[in-house]
């Protein structure tokens, strides 16, 4: 029976039935489970991925706090304060250190750099010893010199292509670690418990990611939104040459390849673009002309004193708007697309820049609302005036027409009443907006006399009025009035006028920059002087301006060390106002370079610094005469500025970790990667961001 | 004989109900998995898409306001610097115009699913024809708004060929902000047209999926019903409530399957615009 069963058992068609059965199911169910884990695992991989883009994305965030929170600490510990307003302690002081800049990349302020030498008032960057493009990650990651540069911002190695590796000298950010704890300096994996690849609970040093960054200073470049005119030039020349705002700087002073220089071709596809609705210029993208309409609208745009650049115009033109550059990223497709010029040209041009319309010399930027507006002059312009009630409040005077033997002249009695004033008021307070006479002695040195500052303000008021008339003003005792006398063509008839200097120019039109307000005298035979280091009528640079828009964009920091940023706000420039002649490239390129030399030995603290930096231009289109000396001031003073830091902080951040088996720092594991352009407006004075811009770059 | 087919009986109900839980077990997970891979690829695009966001207070937006409180699904209407559909290979601009809709015409394929317009905009002045990326003009009363000029970027049943399914599972679309003040908000302006996009520290986006295998279980018309169930961000609202209030309008429906209703995943994300200051 036994044997039976056994036997029955061995037949072909039950034998092995249990075992498929069995096997079926087994099959079933691993196909299930299979299945299950491949789509999960998948899933998984998707959701780490998911992870590591946002994390690294924070990680690159929090780097960008911390490199921005460095510089707000740089200017705090630089100050004479600890809270605003933030004076430098020198000089020195007003700009950023720069750290691991080479001397070939003028735009570089600094990068992260192992033994970094910063010293205080500046934050060390916290890099340890592993350089982001030659130590190679475990898994083979790096960022080549060619990433560290797709922003054009460092000068390139071969200028005749768009390839943007940069020139031999410049070293690649070396990383900065990050641990639990934060970013700190590293000098090797470690071992145990505290070791960066240990991941225990509590194990501060286990390191999560590393950033590696870059700054530069946009805020020394030229605002590619404001800077450039069309070509042909506006006519008459003096549109362009009493330049005023920084769309007057001439773009042709660019090198590009070789010996050349950006052409005006190049230009016009630039301005075209971006000032289509106002400037309406004929043809198509990219290929645009301007007839003289056009160019007439481009000044009129450009010359209001009132416009902050900020935003692009309101005007409409066939439906279409004017364009303002939104990224860099923008200006380099822009330029590459209409062949708008080789990509060296775009390590002058920035896109972003933001300025505080606000003074710093001595104690105005707190004791002072603002600076005053040349446009105020107009008033001026023709007698009797058109609004005398304005004049009493700016000026604090009082108009007398002209009455038998004694020609039209002006009482100062303050911003009220009738009544002459023997002493001018002082300026006492804060955010004060003192009227004109109160705002000179406010400049002029402690002393100087009511008869001085009086006769200044009479002789800027014939730079403007249309009259050839020398303007006088009544002040002191209403009994026996004194008599303080401008500088006009005509001498006053009035006993004790002095007579007109030999040679003289009155500009009798509306002042266009600051720097013209150099044409006036401060006697009868001496000019205010913006040509000489030290002149103590250079506070007035500092506390006049033409726009008066604040904030405000295209305006370039002095500081500068980009020498064709400043070489093209200078070209063109009229260096004699009777015969128009003005500044040549051959000239404005060695003048720029002489202004780099005295900010680099003595950083501008403020726009009366440019006094110095006219006098240590030596070329010779610009020493002729005062007239001459004084082109820098006037070309330069009401675009230039020192109290905003504008940067461009270039930052990479990787996620990742230290395997178990690291050795060396340069063994990390790279999970997630995120980069980001940074633009961003210091304010040296307060500490305050005016702006930002934050980019996201997708290579 | 019997008791080795009784040993296989019990073998063959022991794998078929070891079959059926795993079964089970796959299939829950499945879902979420479904419901969390149509979920994900949005929110990740909707990253891009705000990371990139021009944030300029001269450009034109269409985003809820005080104005434009948007009831039921949202829409959202932007320029943003990443590549879109172009309608010509050359003079390619770096900007397009980004839109994301459920898309609410009942004879659509698309129909409560959730749409994202790419439009690829050219060079200004390269074309009468293809509008470039307009700023704000003329001064006081503009009418180069993305609602004038694109009015289907701004609707949530007019075609256009540059809109592409993106959330074919994701049927609620809701956001409000969080502004840099630290507060959260509907939208805190009076009108599209003064939008300061400036002030938003973040757009918190929420929204509802189901996954495929629970909506053949529904009709269309239920899931609308479902969709007008979740309600909308309230000034009121503090962090989290929004999502709290939808579980409790989902645990509360009646009338459509539980399974279906169990199985509709609800996400919340912050995007950061802005870096602090």
């Amino acid at each position: 029976m036994k044997f039976r069963f056994y036997s029955s058992l061995k037949q072909p068609q039950n034998k092995g039935a249990a075992l498929v059965l069995v096997l079926a199911f087994v099959v079933l169910l691993s196909g299930l489970v299979v299945a299950y884990l491949s789509q999960t695992s998948t899933d998984r991989r998707l959701a780490k991925s998911s992870f590591e883009d946002t994390s690294a994305d924070l990680l690159a965030r929090s780097a960008l706090d911390i490199v921005v929170g460095d510089f707000k600490q740089e200017i705090v510990d630089g100050s004479t304060s600890a809270s605003p307003p933030y004076t430098p302690t020198s000089n020195a002081n007003v700009v950023p250190m720069r750290s691991g800049n080479p001397g070939t990349v003028p735009n570089l302020i600094r990068r992260s750099v192992r033994s970094d030498g910063l010293v205080a008032p500046a934050v060390p960057s916290r890099a340890s010893a592993v350089n982001s493009s030659t130590d190679v990650s475990v898994n083979g990651r790096s960022v080549s010199l060619d990433r560290w540069n797709t922003h054009y911002l460092i000068p390139k190695s071969d200028t005749s292509n768009d390839d943007p590796a940069p020139v031999t000298s410049f070293i690649a950010p070396d990383w900065v670690i990050v641990s639990r704890g934060g970013p700190s300096v590293q000098t090797g994996i470690g071992t145990g418990s505290s070791a960066l690849n240990n991941a225990a609970n509590g194990n501060l040093n286990y390191v999560i990611g590393r950033y590696a960054y870059a700054v530069y200073d946009e805020g020394g470049l030229l605002d590619v939104n404001v800077a450039g005119f069309p070509s042909p030039t506006p006519a008459p020349v003096t549109y362009v040459g009493r330049k005023g705002v920084i769309a007057f700087a001439d773009l042709t002073a660019l090198p590009t390849t070789g010996s050349s220089f950006v052409s005006n071709t190049v230009i016009n596809r630039i301005i075209g673009w971006r000032n289509y609705a106002t400037v309406q210029p004929t043809g198509t993208f990219p290929s645009f002309t301007f007839t003289a309409a056009a160019t007439s609208n481009f000044v009129n745009y450009f010359l209001d004193t009132s416009r902050d650049f900020r935003t692009v115009a309101t005007n409409l033109s066939s439906n279409r708007t004017d364009q303002g550059f939104i990224t860099r990223a923008e200006l380099i497709k822009l330029r590459s697309d209409t062949g708008a010029g080789a990509a060296t040209m775009l390590q002058y041009l920035g896109t972003f820049s933001r300025e505080s319309n606000h003074s710093t010399w001595g104690n105005s930027g707190t004791e002072l609302a603002g600076r005053f507006p040349l446009s105020r002059f107009d008033l001026f312009a023709i007698t009797p005036p058109n609004n005398a009630a304005a004049i009493q409040q700016y000026f604090g005077l009082n108009y007398v027409p002209a009455s038998g033997p004694t020609a039209e002249h002006w009482r100062y009695c303050g911003t009220s009443g009738n009544t002459l004033l023997s002493a001018i008021p002082s300026v006492s307070g804060n955010s004060q907006s003192p009227d004109l006479f109160p705002l000179l002695k406010y400049a002029l040195p402690t002393g100087t006399s009511i008869s001085e500052i009086l006769s200044i303000g009479a002789s800027l008021i014939d730079q403007r009025d249309q009259n050839d008339d020398t303007t006088w003003i009544e002040f002191g005792d209403p009994a026996a009035p004194q008599k303080a006398f401008g500088v006009d063509k005509n001498a006053s008839t009035e006993p004790g006028a002095p007579p007109p200097p030999s040679t003289l120019l009155v500009l009798n039109r509306d002042f266009r920059n600051v720097g013209e307000l150099g044409y006036a005298y401060k006697n009868g035979s001496t000019s205010l002087d913006f040509r000489t280091a030290g002149s103590s009528d250079a506070p007035l640079l500092d506390l006049f301006t033409y726009n008066t828009a604040t904030p405000r964009s295209g305006i370039v920091n002095l500081n500068t060390q980009n020498i064709y940023v400043l070489a093209a706000i200078l070209m063109g420039a009229i260096t004699t106002e009777s015969s128009s002649a003005t500044v040549p490239r051959t000239a404005a390129t060695p003048a720029a370079t002489s202004i780099i030399n005295a900010t680099t030995s003595l950083p501008a603290i403020g726009r009366q610094d440019v006094a110095r930096l006219a006098s240590a231009v030596t070329h010779s289109t610009f020493t002729p005469n005062e007239e001459t000396k004084e082109t820098t001031a006037r070309a330069l003073a009401e675009v230039g500025q020192t109290r905003t830091w504008g940067l461009m902080i270039d930052v990479i951040a990787q996620t990742g970790r230290y395997p178990p088996n690291a050795a060396s720092l340069a063994n990390f594991v790279v999970e997630g990667e995120k980069r980001y352009w940074l633009h961003v407006a210091i304010d040296r004075f307060t500490g305050q961001i005016i702006d930002q811009q934050l980019e996201p770059v997708y290579e | 004989m019997l008791v080795a087919v009784a040993i296989l009986t019990l073998l063959i109900l022991l794998f078929a109900r070891f079959l059926n839980s795993a079964s089970t077990i796959t299939t829950l997970g499945t879902k979420r998995i479904d419901a969390d891979s149509s979920a994900r690829p949005l929110l990740d695009r909707m990253g891009v898409d705000f990371s990139q966001m021009v944030k300029r207070s001269d450009v034109s937006y269409f985003v809820k306001t005080q104005t434009n409180t948007q009831v039921g699904n949202d829409q959202i209407a932007f320029y943003s610097a990443v590549t879109g559909y172009y309608p010509s290979p050359s003079k390619q601009s770096p900007v397009s115009l980004v839109a994301y809709r459920v898309n609410s015409d009942s004879t659509s394929p698309s129909y409560n699913k959730v749409e994202r317009m790419g439009k690829g905009l050219i060079w200004s002045g390269a074309s009468p024809t293809y509008i470039p990326i307009l700023f704000l003009a003329p001064a006081g009363a503009p009418t180069t708004t993305i609602d004038n000029i694109w009015p289907a970027a701004t609707n949530s049943s007019t075609s256009d060929s540059d809109y592409e399914l993106v959330g074919p599972h994701v049927f609620r679309f809701e956001y409000y902000y969080l502004l840099t003040m630290g507060a959260l908000s509907p939208g805190p302006w009076t009108s599209t047209n003064t939008v300061a996009i400036k002030d938003v520290a973040a757009i918190v986006v929420a929204i509802a999926a189901i996954d495929p295998k629970s909506k053949v279980l529904v009709t269309n018309s239920q899931i609308a019903t479902i969709a007008g169930s979740l309600s909308d961000y309230t000034a009121s609202m503090g962090p989290g409530q929004l999502l709290a209030g939808w579980q409790s309008a989902l645990d509360g429906i009646t009338g459509i399957p539980r399974q279906v209703i169990s199985n509709i995943r609800l996400y919340e994300r912050y995007f950061y615009l802005s870096p602090t200051q």
